[in-house]
């Protein structure tokens, strides 16, 4: 059902890389670099003492890409040791969520990730002391228009995101995982009363492991822009994979998938994490969250559009219908958040008056 | 083979077709494009580099296009394009060789991560190397390329690479950028020099590149030691002067000057610090070409631990 | 309460002269041009943890700074400890 990209048999299938010709790494350099997955694609190599057998040109690149992670890694750890500082006062814990959480629980999904901001979650009653905990450190404002922050502050799920005068780096503060438009209500509070103390610390938190992948299947198939889907569903298959190890794991992602009324993205989340990465999923699992399966004639049409809407936004991954496959989902990740009146007026808005460079 | 074995139009064809493979230093880049006046440019300056065989490995894939807009009948304009994708707006068309030019160098900047690379120019003489980090104003390409048609070998016109493995200076020779006066003062310096077509009005102003000595690309695979760094100013009627410069002082100023200095880490740091100390630091001011000839030829490398360098850790 | 050198990081340096020292600090990825005061006030936290005063006068000996009055001295060195502090590479605990 889906070509047998590179891309898709690196992530796979990591030694088999070892007997690919020069010509086929130009290729997955390629597709690789344009998905964001080209450091975890050296680690997977360096990891099971591969990378010495990659031919020396390609290897570079990987090795290039490792040093932007690295560099990566490290700024996420500081930035969380600055945000920790700007709300030491404050007296709510910070909950980090996605990328950030990965990195900082050192869990598989981190490796080799890039980051362009850190996301963290606090109760929705908190949302002003922290956003005036941080400007107080340094973090402005990053949406001027004074629509865009009307936008942002009625509708959405998070502050408009803010940058470090110094730094440049941007910080996303949500107060839940969806917007407040949106058809799917996980009640935030109980995301919160489950989240975990990280490892070694008394201020900072990470979700609970079910609510962790959850979190990155809402994230994955109501977001609207899709050209990090795979490194998304590659986050997906790697928490799985290492959850998986917990004994009851599975049965506690489907009763907290019912409980958050959050089957259907897991549904998809589990339907294409299986397809695209070929993830160990237990057999029972698809049947205890049937729940979440969309009619046929859905099930059809959305399994055309992500089949291609996931793979990297490389021409060796696209055919016709891709460019179309990726404006739907855009129309319908924002369909999905919001109610209809209000989604005319948004891509109105953003349609004609914003300004765009040229 | 080099470039120079197509003649014109099979120079043409291919990078409307298949595209050609270029090896530049030590990187093969990927080009088509269906501009003549980018054909025309890679034809002049580029006759002397070697072309790779077809479909190999490529670092880079890189097509100039016009974009298919509207626009096209009225302002035709040019487009870059990095494996499919556009990484500059539009310039207008007549810009379509430097273009390639500014693109090629995004290319290695942002890529490259196994050399400690610094917005330079450099040039080598009797095994060691001089390295120019320099904001854009300065003066350093026409210092760069008086120096070039003065017999010292051109090592790279705007990127020092220097590998992190064992501190030595990577060759990327391309065609020397020159701007505004500087055009007609290399030209009158040295009439043999080769040039491409000036094109005014770019965000650089007027702008025409020169090209490469053939022996700089011959040797471009030949790694240099550093011996010195020199920070050039162009300041008119100003007595040519060299003046030291303390190297932790020049540690900063040129780690200014990188691309991936902090990208690197603490890798960057050691690679910075060996460099430094392996260098004689210098502030340089000059007006005349002749007299910074005159230096440049006169300088020697440091005596073998004259620094008194200390390194550690907290 | 005393100052010390932030847990679990790693800073490199290197100097040519005594005059100036640049100094990288791996856990912010900073790298910072120091004067002597800095840097000797780094090398004293070296040794151990210190409390403003003691860290003074260690630090005269050090900088043999007998021509200072004591309460410039003291100032400066507070306004340094603050400096360094901004910069992540020492605490106050």
């Amino acid at each position: 059902m889906i070509p047998n990209y590179l891309i898709l048999q690196a992530l796979r299938e990591p030694e088999a890389l070892i007997s690919l010709s020069l010509l086929d790494w130009d290729l997955l350099i390629r597709q690789a670099r344009r998905a964001n997955l080209l450091a975890r694609i050296c680690l997977l190599l360096d990891e099971r003492s591969l990378l010495e057998q990659v031919p020396p040109k390609p290897r570079q690149h990987l090795e290039w890409s490792r040093v932007i992670s690295e560099k990566h890694i490290q700024a996420v750890h500081w930035e969380i040791t600055q945000i920790r500082k700007a709300l030491e006062k404050v007296g709510v814990p910070v909950v980090l969520l996605k990328g950030a959480a990965y990195v900082m629980a050192k869990l598989p999904s981190a490796k080799g990730r890039l980051f362009s901001d850190i996301d963290i979650i606090v109760p929705k009653d908190s949302l002003s002391v922290v956003e005036a905990a941080l400007m107080l450190h340094g973090w402005a404002a990053t949406h001027h228009d004074a629509y865009d922050q009307r936008y942002y502050r009625t509708w959405m799920h998070e502050l408009p995101p803010m940058r470090h005068i110094k730094r440049k780096t941007v910080i996303d503060v949500h107060h839940a995982i969806l917007p407040e438009t949106a058809a799917l209500h996980p009640d935030s509070a109980k995301l919160l009363a489950a989240a975990q103390l990280l490892d070694g610390y008394d201020d900072v938190k990470i979700f609970a492991p079910a609510d962790m992948v959850l979190h990155s299947a809402v994230h994955l198939f109501h977001n609207d822009q899709l050209d990090q889907g795979l490194r998304d569903l590659v986050d997906i298959d790697s928490l799985l994979r290492h959850f998986s190890k917990l004994p009851t794991f599975w049965t506690d992602l489907s009763v907290r998938a019912h409980e958050l009324g959050l089957m259907r993205p897991l549904f998809y989340a589990l339907r294409y994490a299986v397809h695209f990465l070929n993830t160990p999923v237990p057999s029972g699992m698809m049947e205890a969250i049937q729940n979440g399966r969309p009619n046929p004639l859905t099930l059809f049409f959305t399994d055309q559009l992500f089949e291609r809407a996931l793979l990297p936004a490389h021409k060796s991954c696209s055919d016709w219908l891709t460019g179309t496959a990726r404006q739907i989902l855009y129309v319908r990740a924002t369909w999905l958040r919001m109610p209809s009146l209000l989604l005319a007026r948004h891509l109105f808005h953003k349609a004609f008056i914003s300004p765009k460079p040229e | 083979m080099n470039v120079s074995a197509l003649t014109p139009s099979e120079l043409k064809l291919r990078l409307k077709t298949a595209g050609i493979y270029l090896q530049t230093g030590s990187f093969t880049t990927h080009l088509k494009t269906t501009i003549p006046s980018v054909a025309e440019g890679i034809g002049l300056l580029y006759a002397d580099y070697p072309l790779v065989e077809q479909d190999c490995f490529a670092d880079f894939h890189v097509n100039l296009t016009r974009p298919r807009n509207l626009r096209r009948w009225f302002k035709p304009q040019a487009l870059f394009l990095f494996d499919g994708n556009t990484i500059f707006k539009p310039l207008p068309l007549d810009q379509a060789f430097p273009m390639l030019e500014w693109g090629l160098n995004w290319c290695v900047s942002t890529h490259v991560n196994h050399c400690l690379m610094i917005h330079a120019a450099v040039v080598e003489k009797g095994g060691f190397a001089a390295i120019m980090p320099a904001p854009p104003g300065s003066g350093k390409s026409t210092l760069c390329a008086a120096l070039v048609n003065r017999g010292w070998r051109l090592l790279s016109d705007e990127l020092a690479l220097i590998r992190v493995s064992d501190g030595k200076l990577i060759p990327l020779p391309r065609p020397v950028s020159l701007k505004n006066e500087s055009i007609e003062i290399i030209r009158r310096y040295e009439p043999n020099a080769i040039f491409s077509r000036k094109v005014a009005d770019t965000i650089k102003g007027t702008v025409a590149h020169m090209k490469a000595p053939a022996d700089s690309i011959a040797r471009a695979a030949e790694a240099v030691q550093v011996a010195w760094v020199i920070f050039p100013k162009y300041q008119a009627g100003a007595t040519a002067c060299l003046e030291t410069l303390p190297q932790s002082r020049a540690f900063m100023r040129v780690a200014d000057n990188s691309f991936n200095y902090s990208l690197l880490g603490l890798q960057g740091f050691k690679a910075m610090t060996k460099l430094i100390d392996a260098s004689l630091c210098y502030d340089f001011t000059y007006s005349k070409l002749d007299d910074a000839i005159e230096i440049f030829g006169a300088l020697k490398p440091q005596a073998a631990n004259n620094n008194h360098m200390y390194a550690n850790e907290l | 309460m005393e100052w010390r050198l932030t847990p679990s990081q790693a800073v490199s340096y290197c100097s040519w002269d005594d005059d100036e020292w640049v100094f990288y600090n791996n856990l912010s990825g900073d790298t910072h041009l120091l004067g002597s005061a800095a840097a000797q006030v780094l090398l004293e936290l070296r040794q151990s943890s210190l409390n403003a005063l003691h860290l003074t006068e260690a630090l005269a000996q050090r900088l043999q700074a007998e021509n200072v009055t004591d309460k410039e001295f003291s100032f400066q060195i507070d306004h340094l400890l603050n400096e360094l502090n901004t910069l992540g590479l020492i605490e106050f605990s």
